[in-house]
Formats: structure tokens, sequence, C-alpha cells
């Protein structure tokens, strides 16, 4: 299905080696600046180095002409693959120096479920069980480290709490982030300083308690966890905090999909959760377009997928635009449709998964 | 034959005196047969006008206008000193048996439904407490039973009122430190005697660090403006035993030369036993909600005369439903059963307005349906608290909350 014009250069994947560069056409391309129609991309040493309609061929490239619809990968928010039982630490309610990417493991097998489903960058972070559970880290399916410390995972739902451990309730919760928070040392010295926050809530009092904290100390990151998060849209645009949404099943309430729509007409910035290791990756698009059916635009649904989500991970992922490494996916049709497939993903310009018929 | 120097007159008085402000008009009128402003103020066919959430005026013997709200009967909306709205245990840090440095505040959840339900059963305002699982649980807070979703909203400013707990509770989750002790609940008190012992100690201990600065400890500024008479102190007692107990650690500071401690009494079933120690002291009492069997919380009794009892002898008491909303268990029904035990009607409506506004120091906003105070009406389509009548519609910062239409 995908024609070859230029000569092949090698038996596997199409890889813009040491050798040249590497030109993909696709019948649509959708750019940093919106869909190109006939779009071309020109990768070189796993980066691209150009995005356009009539970009010309350089002499030492070759252009592969693909069926379909060439996008940036997705980027999953709040994921413990990898992480195995090691996503929370239970000695310590505080583990501000704690970094989740130690515990990376790229060979876990449930990578390719994410490729699978055009997910080329994913937020690791801990499991809810700690007041403060350590750095979130971005990285890519069974590839590499994109960011080692992207937030600090503060939790202000109730699943902080252990009893019998200090603190055990929300006044002395807040209490404590306040402590640290005055003579601020190790990760809380850091937000701010190139660390956001990352703040874990369920109910939507407790999102409101956390940006109130985010906005009291003028900290820069997400909510994440609330449902119905669009009634703090006013707090949440003011605080400018992103949110990034739990997973939106078919059978969710549908005040869930609506609450995001509403933060979309605030501009304020979305991303998905997969919110758990077994759910299938597949989720992020299920959860995008049950919002855009609740009214939440189009643009900015597909924003929440890639690029906002590139943004509020606090990493260089989840676009197309020059400079960027090559993390892209080939899908059978418009990638907002649930009938359009994943054919081809290519990591940092090489080809991870699908056909390799060239 | 007009003079131009009439005209000239005319002109400069009309360029000089701007005509007044029309006056904004009413956001709300309601009607009322008998309007009950306060306890002991009947006003007959009252016309009550609203404007941003306060009452704007009362007009006597008015007719009721096409459009407004009208009722048999209307009275304040009612007061639960002691609502008991919380997420439960996450409401109180237990890390410490004494907590004085934290509020209630930072746990309240104004998405829960609880907080409509009561709002329709002509509850407007409430005291919200800590849970007592701790000996002090630290600070309540005063809020409205409806309004923004908005902790900044709901908030009334009132006395400042520490919370704490005298009986089985605040021991009930400890244990003495056996073998390796894993968590802080191997701790004091584990007994009543314990529990004593912390208040206690609090007190002494904040009293001794004002003399002594190196023993000064994070909270103990709070115990002193106790000790002042400035943070007033509800606790907890169902039981004689432990009203007694909190009306001698009163007497005691006093005795020591610390200073006088303002309490109140809350859950007081069995104030009637020993009532002698609340009258030498003045210590008012919030009675739980009436029980059907007799026994309440901590196995203390409590029968239906209480409220009459305690009144006779001079003690302030206020009622509460501790948030239910039930029929039969909401603050209306308190204050109906109240009456069946011997209170007249006036005595048991200012035991849900005007003195629970007295004992959370919000008088001057709330607990009556005078020109300026909050917009907070019950509304009953015949006597109140008659177990005939029913509450038909609230109104509550000015905003309907339950239509009687």
């Amino acid at each position: 299905m995908n024609i070859l014009i230029a000569p092949i250069l090698s038996a596997l994947c199409a890889v813009s080696g040491d050798t040249g560069s590497l030109v993909l056409q696709a019948e649509v391309v959708h750019g940093p600046d919106g869909p190109i129609e006939k779009g071309r991309i020109l990768i070189r040493d796993g980066k691209i180095e150009a995005i356009g309609a009539g970009l010309e061929l350089p002499e030492d490239g070759h252009l592969i002409e693909l069926e379909g619809h060439l996008s940036a990968g997705l980027v999953a928010m709040g994921d413990q693959t990898g992480l195995k039982g090691e996503a929370l630490d239970s000695t310590r309610q505080i583990m501000d120096g704690a970094d989740l990417a130690f515990g990376y493991d790229k060979t876990d097998d449930g990578w390719g479920a994410f490729l699978e489903a055009g997910v080329t960058a994913v937020l690791l972070t801990p499991k809810p069980g700690a007041l403060v559970g350590g750095r979130t880290a971005v990285v890519k399916p069974a590839g590499a480290m994109v960011q080692r410390r992207a937030h600090l995972h503060v939790c202000f739902s109730n699943a902080a709490f252990k009893p019998g451990v200090a603190p055990t309730s929300y006044p002395g919760a807040i209490s404590m982030l306040e402590q640290r928070m005055k003579t601020p040392t190790g990760g809380f010295a850091l937000l701010g300083k190139g660390l956001g926050v990352l703040l874990a809530a369920k109910t939507r009092a407790e999102g409101l308690r956390a940006v109130a904290f985010a906005k009291r100390h003028d900290l820069t990151g997400a909510l994440t966890g609330v449902s119905r998060a669009g009634d703090l849209a006013d707090e949440l645009h003011d605080a400018g905090l992103g949110v990034i949404l739990p997973p939106i099943g078919a059978a969710a309430d549908p005040r869930v999909p609506a609450s995001a729509a509403t933060l979309g007409k605030k501009d304020i910035p979305l991303a998905f959760s997969l919110g758990a290791t077994n759910r299938s990756p597949h989720a992020l698009r299920i959860s995008a377009l049950r919002c855009m059916k609740a009214g939440l635009a189009r643009d900015a649904a597909w924003k929440a997928l890639t690029s906002g989500a590139g943004e509020i991970a606090n990493a260089p992922v989840g676009s197309l635009a020059v400079g960027r490494a090559a993390d892209m996916v080939l899908w059978s049709g418009d990638p907002l449709e649930l009938t359009s497939q994943v054919e081809r993903v290519w990591i940092e310009g090489k080809q991870v998964h699908g056909d390799d018929d060239q | 034959m007009i003079y131009p120097g009439f005209l000239i007159s005319c002109v400069l008085l009309a360029l000089a005196s701007p005509a007044p402000e029309a006056p904004k008009p009413v956001d709300l009128t309601v009607h009322a047969d008998y309007l009950h402003v306060a306890p002991g103020e009947v006003v007959r066919n009252a016309l009550i006008q609203i404007r941003d959430g306060k009452i704007a005026s009362v007009l006597p013997g008015r007719s009721a206008p096409d459009g407004a709200l009208s009722a048999h009967s209307i009275m304040a909306g009612m007061i639960d000193a002691s609502a008991r709205v919380t997420p439960g245990d996450v409401a109180v840090e237990q890390s410490k048996e004494v907590i004085t440095n934290l509020s209630v505040t930072d746990s309240l959840d104004f998405f829960n439904p609880a907080w409509d339900r009561l709002a329709r059963t002509g509850v407007t305002t409430t005291l919200i407490a800590p849970p007592d699982y701790n000996v002090v649980g630290g600070f309540s807070v005063v809020v409205k039973t409806s309004g923004p979703k908005r902790v900044e909203a709901r908030v009334v400013t009132g006395a400042s009122i520490l919370r704490g707990a005298i009986g089985e509770l605040p021991s009930a989750g400890n244990s003495p430190a056996f073998g390796r002790p894993t968590n802080f609940y191997a701790r004091r008190p584990t007994t009543r005697m314990g529990v004593e012992w912390e208040w206690r100690k609090a007190f002494f201990d904040a009293a001794q660090s004002a003399r002594f600065p190196d023993a000064e400890f994070e909270g103990a500024d709070v115990l002193r403006a106790c000790l002042a008479g400035d943070v007033r102190i509800f606790i907890q007692a169902w039981t004689t035993a432990d009203i007694r107990t909190a009306v001698y650690l009163d007497e005691e500071m006093q005795a020591e030369g610390y200073g006088d401690l303002d309490i109140v009494i809350d859950a007081g079933a069995e104030a009637w036993k020993e009532p002698a120690f609340l009258v030498r002291t003045g210590t008012p009492v919030v009675l739980p909600p009436f029980p059907a069997t007799g026994r309440l919380g901590e196995r203390a009794f409590m029968p239906w005369d209480t409220g009459r009892k305690l009144t006779d002898l001079g003690i302030m008491i206020a009622l509460s439903a501790h948030g239910e909303t039930g029929l039969k268990e909401r603050l209306s029904a308190q204050a109906g059963y109240a009456i069946r035990g011997g209170l007249t009607f006036d005595e048991a409506l200012a035991c849900v307005t005007t003195t629970p506004a007295r004992l959370l120091g919000v008088e001057k906003q709330v607990g009556a349906v005078k020109s300026g105070m909050d917009a907070d009406l019950v509304l009953w389509n015949g006597a109140p608290f008659s177990a005939t009548s029913n509450i038909v519609g609230v109104v509550a910062s000015g905003e309907v909350v339950l239509t009687p239409r």
C-alpha cells in the first residue's frame, strides 16, 4: 500500500542514517501549524530538519511516499509501565529527592502496546500514596529518557494518607507542604527552576486546594486526576495551570467530557492520562473523541493528545516542529477517527513499529 | 406670567442638584402572614424586601404583591452550631493529640450535596468543627450552607472557636506502646483520665511558656489566647462526668491564675444531671439531637424536657441536629421536640436562631429577620415547628434554594 519512489537503501526500516536524509511524504501531514496536504517532512540524524508542502529532495536524500496521515506521536500522561512495584516508596511521606527515572525499564513488555497505539512519549508518575511521591520522568516507549525530572508530584487527595503516619488530614498535609515551602530544599527548591509541579487530586474540593497552593507559590504545572475539573476553570486559568484529564471511557459520566469541553473553551492546556498500568494506551484517543463529542474543539483535542501534552509534560515531545526528534506515527486515516489505525511508528527517525514493505 | 429670573433659577437648581439616583430595585420580595422577626417579635402581613443578599426592609401591614413569594409564616434561617458536615477523619490532624494551629477549613468540600440538603431543611448557617478523634482538634469555622462552592464565599467571620473533646472518642484509637510501636497511635491518652490530663497539660505548658520562653511550643499562643478569653472553646462532652471535667478545667485555670476559659459544651446530653456546675460558671450548652430511645453518643441519656430544665436554670442552650436532614431528625424537628419537652415557641426559636448566632459570634449578621442582616429565611405553610406544618421554602443570602411554588 505504500509506494516507494526513491531507491531502497536498506532492506529493513527506513532510517535517516549517517549516510543521508529521509523525506517522508503523506496525504496529510499534521504539522505544528496545522494539517498540510501532500506535506513532506525532512529528517536528518533522527531530527526533523524541515516540514512543508513543497520541500525539495536533498541530493543525499531519498523520498518515501506514504498513504495516510502522518502526525507526531501521541503523548500519554500518568503511567507506571516499566516501574513494576516501584512506583511508590511507602517508607516516607515526602520524597522530593526521589526520581522515578531510576525505575524506568525500557525492556518492559508493556511498551509494545504503546507503540501499537501510536504513543511515542510517556510521562511516568508515582502511584498516589505519599504526599510527595517523587519526581516524574518523560520517556519514550522502549527508547530514550527524554526528561529525567519533569515535575514534583504532590498529592492533595486522601490517597496520600496512611494510618499512623503524619499527616492524617487535609489541613495537616497542607500545613506540612507550607512548612517545606518556607525554607525549600531538595525538590522543593527546584520548583519553578525547571521543575514543574504535578498536583494530584480526585475531588473538586481537593483540586481547589491544590490549585490554591500552586497559586500561592507561583508554581507552574498541571492538575491531574480531577474528572470534573471544568468546575475549577476560573481558578485554573488564574493560576496558569494545565489539566491532565483522567481516562474517559465510553461509559463515563457525561459530565466528565463536558467538563473537558469547558476547560477547552477557557484555553486551559489539556492532556490525557492513562491512569493505570493495565489500561490500553488506545484509551487516549477514545478519551479525546469522547470530549470532542461533548463539545471540545477538534484542535484542542488533538493538542491535548500531542503538543499540549508535551508542554504539560515539560519535555520536547508531541510536535513535528523543526529541531524536534522525529517521533512520528502514520495513520491509515484521520487520527481523530476511531476507524483509523496505526500503520507505522518512528522514534527518532527510526521505524519501530509497523510494516517494513518499502 | 413666568418671570425669566424664575426660569433661570429653575435651570440653575436643576444643574446644581442632579436628580437623586433612583434606589436600586429589590432583587426579591417575600410576603408572610406572620413574620417571626426574632423570638418574641411577630409582624403581621409583612413584606420583606431583599437586595444584594441582605434584607433591605421589613414593611408591616402589606398585602402580597403579584409575583412575590409568600408563606403563612416566615422566620430567620436556622443555625446549627454542631452541623458535622466534614469528609470524616481526614478533616482532623491526628499525628498529635493536641492540635491548635490547624483549621477544619482546609478540609471542607462544598461540592458535597449534603450542603444543599441541609440548606433545604432551613439550616442556612453552621459551625463546622474538626471531628473529635483528638483531644484538641483545631479551629472550627462558621459557614453558610449555600452559595458559591468556594471557601472564601461561604465563610462567615465570627468568633475564633477552638474545638476539643472530653470523653471516649479522643482516646479510642490509641494504645500503649508495647513491643515496637510502629505508629503514633501508641500514645496517651488511652483513657478518660488521660484525656483530662492532656487538656490540663496543654494549658499548663502554654501558661508556663509565657514565663519561660525556652518552653515555647507550636500552638502555645492559641492556648494562651483561650486562657485570655479571646478564643472560645467548644468541647464535646456527652456525659455528666465529662461536662464536670470541662467545668473543673475552667475553674482550675482560674484558681491557678492562668486565665478564664470561654467554654461552650457541645453535645451536652447529660447537662440536666448536674446543672449546678454550668450555672456557677455560666457555661452554655449545645444539645445533641433528641434521641428516639433516650440513649445518645457514649451512652449518654437525654430526656425530652432537658431544654426546659436548663432554660429554667438560666443556662443558655442551642439545639443541633448534627447535620441530619431526615424529616424526623432535622433541626426544625429538634425545635418541635424541645417544645414538646416544655420549651415555649419563642424559646425554641431562639435555640435555633439567635442563641447559636451569639455562641458563634455572628449575631449581627444572621439569626433574625432585620434590615441589614443576611436574607436567610425559612418559609412555613403553618406555625413553625408544629407537627402539622412543613418547610415549603428557603431563601439563603437572597437566593431561593427551596421554592414554595
